[in-house]
C-alpha cells in the first residue's frame, strides 16, 4: 500500500533576481513500512526535498500525495526530526515534548507526553533543561516530541550528524526499534543523511539524488537481512555502490 | 545596594543642605516623572512589540513600514510638538498637557523597542517556527509559546535603551515651549530645564544628581533581574554560566504571568487565530516575495523632497529659505560629522579595552548607563561655565555645540560595539595569540572586522540620535542668556517658539531632517551593513 507519492516534484528559487533550481522533476512513492534514506553531494537540495515532503514549502510544480491527498501545509500524520534538534532553551523536557501536543486537551497531554519521555528513556528528566543535556539527550526530547504526535511518516534531517558516533549508534538502534515493533507508529521513516553507511544500515531502499538541481539518479534496494551486520562483506559492496555515485 | 544606599543618602543630604525646605518638592517631583515615564513606556512596549511582531512576518508590511519607521525613529522629538500642543494639549478635554508630555516621552523611547522586536523575531531559529509549524501550533499559543518568549532578551535590551533616550528627552517634554506659550510640568525633568535656564549651577548638578540615582535604582532592581533572565531564552549558548538562580519575587510573577497566559490562550485561541492570521502572524515561513525596500525608499526620498520644494517656494517666511536652509543643513552635518569621529574613537577604543572583561564591565557599565540618561540641556551650565568663558563666543558655542550633540550620539555607539564585542566568538579573539599577532595587527586584522556589524548598527543609531540631539545642542539657554548657533536645530526650536510659530519654516526642517537621515542611512550605512552582513559569525 503506497503512504506517499511524489510525481515531477520541482521546486525553486529566485535569489538576487535570479532563478534556480533546487530540485527537478522528483518522482518516487514509498509504501508501508518502509524505511528510505536520501543521500547526495552537499547542496543538491536534500533538505529542500524533506521540507517539501513535510509540507513546509510548496513545490514550485509537481505534487506530493500522502494517503491519496495532496500534501500543501504540515499535517498531523507527518512529523520531523531536526539536525539541531530545534528546543526551545526556556522550556523544560516535559514542556518542550507537550509543544507537540498543544492542540490536545490538558489531560491527555500531560499523559502522553510523559508516556513518550519514559518511551525514549528520559524519565527522570522530565524537568530538566535542554542546556543541561547532552547532545544525545537533546535529541531524544526532539525524537519524543515528534513522535508523540503518532505521525504516519517521521522524517528525519540529519539527525545523528552533531553526535558523537557511539551515541549516534545508539540512537539509530532505539529508531529503528520503535520502527519494527510495529505496535507503534510511524509507518514509514525517511531519513536525510550524509553518511552512506548510516544509509545503508537502516534503509530497505536508499535514494541517491545529483548535484544541483537534485534529481533522483538512483533508486537502490537494500537486500540484507536485519538487524544489518556492519561488519559483512555485502554491507559494504552497497555503501561502495552509493559512495561511488556520490562522489 | 550598600554604595547605592550611601550614595542617596549623600544626595538627599545635599538637597536639604542646598535646597532647605524647598527639596520637600523633589519625591513629589520625582513620582510624577516616573508615572509619566511608565505611562509611555507601557504605550511605547504595546506598540512595539504589537507592530514589531507584524512587521517581521508580513512580508509587505515589512518593505512599506521598514523605511518609513526607519525615518520616523530618527525625526527630532520637538517635530512632534506642534502635534503634541494642537491635539492633546488644546484638543483633550483633561490631562492634556500630561497626555502631550507622555507623548514626547513616547516617541523617544518606542523605536527602539519596536527595531529590537523586529531583530528578535527573525533571530528565532528557522527549526522552531518548522516545529512550531508542524505541530500545529497557531494564533495565540505560537505568541505565548515562542515568539513572546523567542524575543524577550531584545525586548529587555530595546528596553533598557528605550529608558535612557525617554530620560534624555524627559527636559524636552516636561518643559514644552510653543509660540508664547511654556507648558511646564512638576517633575525631574522640567526642575533641570529650569534651573538651567536660570543659570542655577548648582540645582543644575542636584538635577544630575537625581536622575542618576533614579536611573541607577531602576538598572539595580529592574533590568539587573530582567537581564539575567534573558540567558534563558537565548538560542545560543553565550552567557550560560551567568545563569542565576530565580528569586521569589519573579517566581510569583512567573505563576502569575502563566495563569493569564493560559487563561487567554483557552478563551481566546479561536479569535486569537483568527486575527493573527489576518495578519500572517504564523510559523509559515513562506510567505510570498518581498519587493526590494530600496523602491520604498526613493519614493518616500521624493515624497519628502517635493512637499519641501513647495513649502520654500509657495510659502513666504522670513526665518529661512531655500539657501539658509541648505546652509543650516551643512553646519548641522558637519557638526553631526566631526562629533561622531570623536565618538567613534573612543568608543571604539573603550569597548575594545573593557568588552571582554567582566570586572572592568561591572565598573564602568552603570556609569554609561547614568552618562547616557544625562540630558544634554543638564549639563548647559557646565558647558557654559567652562566652555564658553574659555573660548569665548564664536568658537566657544561650535565646540559646545559638538560637545552637546556627542551626549546624544556617542552611548548608542558604545553601548553597540560593547555588545559587539561579547559576541565575537572566544576560539577567533584566540586566533590572535595562536599566530602571535600583536596588538595593532590583532585590532586590525581580527577585532575590527568583527565588529563591523556592531559598528554599522550602532552609527544608525548614532546619527538618529544625533539629529535628535542638535535641538538641544544648538541652542544653549543659561542662566537667562542665550547662545546659539546656526543650524537645523537652532531653527526648528526658533520656528516652534516664535509667537506664531512658523509651521512653514518648521516643516522646511524636518524635512531637511529627514532628507539627511534618508540619505545617509541609503549611501553609507545600509552598504557597510550590507557588507557588514557577511561579517556576522
Amino acid at each position: 500500500m503506497v503512504e506517499l507519492r511524489l510525481k515531477n516534484v520541482s521546486k525553486s528559487l529566485s535569489i538576487h533576481e535570479r532563478k534556480i533550481d533546487i530540485i527537478k522533476d522528483i518522482s518516487f512513492s514509498v509504501k508501508k513500512r518502509e524505511s528510505i534514506s536520501i543521500v547526495g553531494p552537499s547542496g543538491c537540495g536534500k533538505t529542500t526535498l524533506i521540507r517539501v515532503i513535510a509540507g513546509l514549502e510548496k513545490p514550485t510544480k509537481g505534487k506530493v500525495s500522502f494517503k491519496g491527498k495532496q500534501i500543501t501545509e504540515p499535517t498531523p500524520g507527518i512529523m520531523m526530526i531536526f539536525q539541531s534538534f530545534a528546543l526551545l532553551p526556556w522550556k523544560t523536557v516535559f514542556e518542550n515534548v507537550e509543544l507537540a501536543l498543544l492542540d490536545k486537551p490538558k489531560e491527555e497531554r500531560e499523559k502522553t507526553a510523559l508516556r513518550y519521555i519514559d518511551l525514549v528513556g528520559l524519565d527522570g528528566f522530565e524537568e530538566s533543561y535542554p542546556r543541561e543535556l547532552s547532545g544525545g539527550m537533546k535529541q531524544r526530547v526532539g525524537i519524543a516530541r515528534a513522535i508523540c504526535r503518532e505521525p504516519e511518516i517521521l522524517l528525519l534531517d540529519e539527525p545523528f550528524s552533531t553526535l558523537d558516533p557511539l551515541t549516534a549508534n545508539n540512537l539509530k538502534n532505539e529508531i529503528l526499534r520503535l520502527f519494527y515493533s510495529k505496535r507503534l507508529r510511524p509507518d514509514v521513516l525517511i531519513t536525510v543523511t550524509h553518511s552512506v553507511e548510516e544509509a545503508v544500515y537502516i534503509s530497505d531502499r536508499i535514494l541517491v539524488m545529483s548535484q544541483r538541481p537534485g534529481k533522483i539518479i538512483e533508486d537502490i534496494k537494500i537486500d540484507l537481512p536485519k538487524p544489518r551486520d556492519i561488519r559483512s562483506k555485502e554491507f559494504y559492496e552497497y555503501v561502495d555502490k552509493v559512495t561511488a555515485l556520490i562522489t | 545596594m550598600r554604595n547605592y544606599l550611601l550614595f542617596l543618602g549623600i544626595l538627599a543630604v545635599l538637597l536639604v543642605y542646598f535646597m532647605g525646605g524647598d527639596a520637600i518638592a523633589i519625591p513629589y517631583f520625582i513620582s510624577r516623572t516616573f508615572l509619566r515615564m511608565i505611562a509611555a513606556y507601557a504605550i511605547s512596549l504595546v506598540f512595539s512589540i504589537s507592530l514589531g511582531i507584524f512587521i517581521a512576518h508580513h512580508r509587505k508590511a515589512y518593505t512599506i513600514l521598514f523605511p518609513i519607521l526607519d525615518i520616523l525613529q530618527s525625526i527630532p522629538i520637538l517635530a512632534f510638538l506642534p502635534f503634541a500642543v494642537i491635539f492633546l494639549i488644546e484638543g483633550a478635554p483633561i490631562l492634556g498637557d500630561e497626555l502631550a508630555t507622555v507623548f514626547l516621552i513616547f516617541t523617544s523611547m518606542t523605536w527602539a523597542i519596536l527595531f529590537n522586536v523586529i531583530e528578535g523575531v527573525k533571530v528565532i531559529p528557522n527549526t522552531i517556527k518548522d516545529v512550531a509549524h508542524l505541530s500545529n501550533l497557531r494564533g495565540l499559543r505560537y505568541l505565548f509559546h515562542v515568539l513572546l518568549p523567542g524575543i524577550y532578551p531584545q525586548v529587555v535590551s530595546g528596553s533598557m535603551t528605550a529608558w535612557g533616550g525617554g530620560w534624555y528627552f524627559l527636559v524636552v517634554g516636561e518643559y514644552m515651549i510653543f509660540g508664547d506659550h511654556v507648558y511646564s510640568l512638576p517633575g525631574v525633568g522640567s526642575f533641570i530645564a529650569q534651573s538651567a535656564y536660570s543659570g542655577n549651577l548648582v540645582y543644575s548638578l542636584l538635577g544630575i544628581g537625581i536622575l542618576a540615582a533614579l536611573v541607577l535604582g531602576i538598572n539595580r532592581f529592574v533590568w539587573q533581574p530582567l537581564l539575567m533572565r534573558t540567558y534563558k531564552y537565548r538560542y545560543d549558548q553565550y552567557g550560560d554560566e551567568i545563569m542565576g538562580k530565580e528569586k521569589g519575587m519573579v517566581l510569583f510573577l512567573d505563576k502569575k504571568y502563566d495563569s493569564v497566559k493560559f487563561f487567554l490562550m483557552d478563551r481566546f485561541q479561536g479569535i486569537g487565530e483568527t486575527v493573527l492570521k489576518a495578519l500572517s502572524v504564523d510559523p509559515s515561513r513562506e510567505k510570498g516575495k518581498a519587493s526590494e525596500p530600496i523602491v520604498y525608499t526613493v519614493v518616500l526620498f521624493l515624497l519628502v523632497i517635493i512637499p519641501l520644494l513647495l513649502l520654500l517656494f509657495y510659502f513666504k517666511t522670513d526665518l529661512v529659505d531655500g539657501w539658509t536652509l541648505l546652509y543650516y543643513s551643512g553646519r548641522t552635518l558637519s557638526r553631526m560629522i566631526i562629533a561622531y569621529t570623536i565618538a567613534l574613537v573612543w568608543t571604539l577604543g573603550v569597548a575594545i579595552w573593557i568588552g571582554r572583561n567582566r570586572k572592568l564591565l561591572k565598573m564602568f557599565m552603570p556609569i554609561f548607563d547614568v552618562g547616557q540618561s544625562i540630558p544634554a540641556v543638564a549639563v548647559f551650565p557646565i558647558i557654559v561655565v567652562v566652555v564658553i568663558h574659555f573660548f569665548g563666543g564664536g568658537i566657544g558655542i561650535e565646540i559646545a555645540s559638538i560637545l552637546l550633540l556627542l551626549t546624544g550620539m556617542q552611548w548608542y555607539l558604545l553601548f553597540n560595539l560593547i555588545r559587539g564585542m561579547q559576541t565575537i566568538p572566544a576560539d577567533i579573539l584566540e586566533l590572535s595569540s595562536i599566530f602571535k599577532l600583536n596588538n595593532l595587527k590583532r585590532i586590525k586584522h581580527i577585532v575590527l572586522p568583527a565588529l563591523l556589524p556592531a559598528i554599522a548598527a550602532g552609527s544608525i543609531e548614532a546619527f538618529g540620535g544625533g539629529l535628535n540631539a542638535t535641538i538641544v545642542s544648538e541652542r544653549i539657554i543659561y542662566d537667562n542668556q542665550l547662545y546659539y548657533t546656526d543650524g537645523l536645530g537652532n531653527l526648528l526650536q526658533v520656528a516652534a517658539s516664535v509667537e506664531p510659530p512658523d509651521m512653514v519654516a518648521l516643516f522646511s526642517c524636518i524635512f531637511a531632517m529627514m532628507i539627511i537621515v534618508i540619505s545617509i542611512n541609503k549611501f553609507v550605512w545600509r552598504r557597510i551593513l550590507k557588507i557588514a552582513e557577511g561579517y556576522k559569525f
